[in-house]
């Protein structure tokens, strides 16, 4: 376990909540080669594109927070087989394949 | 967010998709909780294992032995003190704490640890010292 940062709190971050302190975190930490992990707080589009603009990869639980995705995620898993290929060409001919759970596009 | 993230990925990564975990643990329907979990994820499509593994990682590591040892037992996002340098200086004192925990591969819950240490300071220094505690 590792502290990541910290700074003394100020005017400015006196009020500042978990999501947006994991947003300044996500934007100022390398994250090439490395996937953030993260609950359903998270999972919401500026989050996601801070991390895979920083280089990283995002991992975030899907909650009824976000209705459309959870509906499609739940529409996509109930439509294609939960086995996955051992080795995906890529991520379209995957998905088609039914060797993943699908693509949100 | 589907079609708003979907847009963003597309001009980032390229790509995102939806994991799903199944745990099938017994009982979790009797609570009333939807068995199944979902996840979004940006990484390519593979193999579950690594996928599961980083998932179980954030809710041991990250969830359970960080925020619910720290915050939820302890309290510490419930201090009244406004001193950065106090709060800092025993948060890193109580992850050092849960790191010599987890390194010398102690069981015991923390109230028993606690319990066992003011018994007997040997408990105490054994865990110093790199050793495990029963």
């Amino acid at each position: 376990m590792a502290i990541a940062e910290q700074a003394p709190v100020n005017e400015e971050t006196k009020k500042e909540g978990e999501l947006t302190c994991a947003r300044r975190l996500n934007a100022a930490t390398p994250l090439h080669g490395a996937t953030v992990t993260g609950d359903a707080l998270n999972c919401e589009a500026q989050s996601i594109t801070l991390v895979v603009e920083n280089g990283g990869d995002a991992l975030f639980q899907l909650k009824a927070n976000q209705p459309n995705a959870l509906k499609h995620a739940m529409d996509v898993a109930a439509k294609l087989p939960p086995l996955l290929p051992a080795n995906p060409t890529n991520s379209t001919t995957a998905a088609r394949n039914g060797g993943f759970a699908g693509s949100i596009r | 967010m589907a079609k708003t993230a979907g847009k963003r990925f597309k001009a980032t990564a390229g790509k995102a998709a939806a994991a799903v975990v199944d745990p099938a643990a017994p009982g979790v329907q009797e609570n009333g909780e939807d068995p199944v979990s979902y996840f979004l994820c940006t990484r390519p499509p593979g193999p579950a294992e690594p996928i599961a593994q980083l998932i179980r990682g954030h809710w041991g590591g990250c969830e359970i032995r960080n925020h619910g040892t720290r915050d939820v037992q302890w309290e510490e996002d419930k201090t009244r003190s406004g001193n950065w340098a106090l709060n800092a200086s025993l948060a890193i004192l109580r992850v050092a704490l849960i790191s010599v925990k987890f390194r010398q591969g102690v069981t015991l819950s923390w109230p028993r640890i606690f319990e066992q240490c003011a018994h007997s300071t040997v408990s105490a220094f054994s865990l110093i010292n790199g050793k495990s505690i029963k």
